[in-house]
């Protein structure tokens, strides 16, 4: 039995909406991943950078004398490069980074953590 | 026969029930694609931290303070040739240079007594984040104030 014209002219008219809507979507999703992987990372990186400008050197960057933290003061023996925010071992595999303001020995520099 | 207009008619209960069912799907869509290009709110945190640390350190470094001060006096840095009655902040103007050289592409703006330092700024700055901080200066405390604007 054939189908009436009222029924193709339904079906055509909602298959069109679902498409486009289904492309949209796929669109978006993709754009809604990329978005939560980068803030993933930013926030890895972030808590890192924030972690080692926190943590008396050698386990951070900071200067620590008797006991006492100097925020955003890098011990003179801290590494500031690239590798600032990772351990010992793992240079070289750095992929996402930030910089930070910091003072050592007197002198503003810039402290680059990646993750 | 029937025509193609009367077979979209009856084909839906309402010409408005597929007009509202289109438009709720366009609008949906739209809403998705605007939150899908959202930018992460964490950059918001990170912009402030780098004035923070600006700010920071500006008041904890001897040549940046020392400067700050004789700024805020309406001099330049102790030992400068801008000491005393000269403009001043030129030398203060290039400590921040280099700051900002090595910290990336942002309009770092620098008030002190209302008096004012700009250094890599141009149009089309899109967010400015603020950090402040209390300075003496051997009679006053004025206020040091960090203005770091983002470019798109």
């Amino acid at each position: 039995m054939p189908f009436s014209l009222d029924f193709i002219v339904a079906a055509v008219l909602v298959l069109l909406i679902a498409a486009s809507f289904s492309v949209v979507f796929g669109i978006t999703a993709g754009g809604i991943r990329e978005n939560s992987l980068y803030s993933a990372r930013a926030r890895a990186v972030m808590d890192a950078a924030d972690r080692q400008l926190k943590a008396c050197y050698p386990s951070g960057i900071a200067l620590c004398e008797n006991g006492f933290l100097y925020s955003n003061v890098a011990d003179p023996r801290a590494p500031l490069g690239p590798n600032a925010g990772n351990p010992a071992g793992q240079a070289g595999q750095a992929g996402f980074c930030l910089k930070r303001v910091v003072l050592q020995s007197q002198s503003v520099k810039t402290a680059v953590f990646c993750v | 026969m029937i025509s193609l207009p009367s077979a979209f008619k009856r084909a839906f209960i309402s010409i408005e029930a597929f007009a509202s069912l289109a438009f709720a799907t366009a609008f949906f869509s739209l809403a998705l694609i605007s939150f899908s290009s959202t930018p992460p709110h964490r950059l918001e945190l990170y912009q402030l931290q780098l004035a923070e640390d600006i700010a920071e350190v500006s008041v904890k470094s001897g040549t940046l303070s020392e400067g700050i001060r004789a700024f805020a006096r309406g001099g330049g840095i102790a030992g400068n040739e801008l000491e005393g009655n000269g403009p001043g902040g030129k030398a203060l103007e290039r400590e921040y240079s280099e700051v900002i050289g090595r910290l990336g592409d942002y309009c770092l703006k620098v008030e002190v007594s209302g008096r004012k330092i700009e250094e890599n700024c141009r149009d089309g700055v899109v967010s400015t984040v603020q950090a402040r901080r209390i300075v003496f200066d051997g009679e006053n405390f004025v206020e040091l104030r960090i203005s770091l604007g983002f470019y798109s």
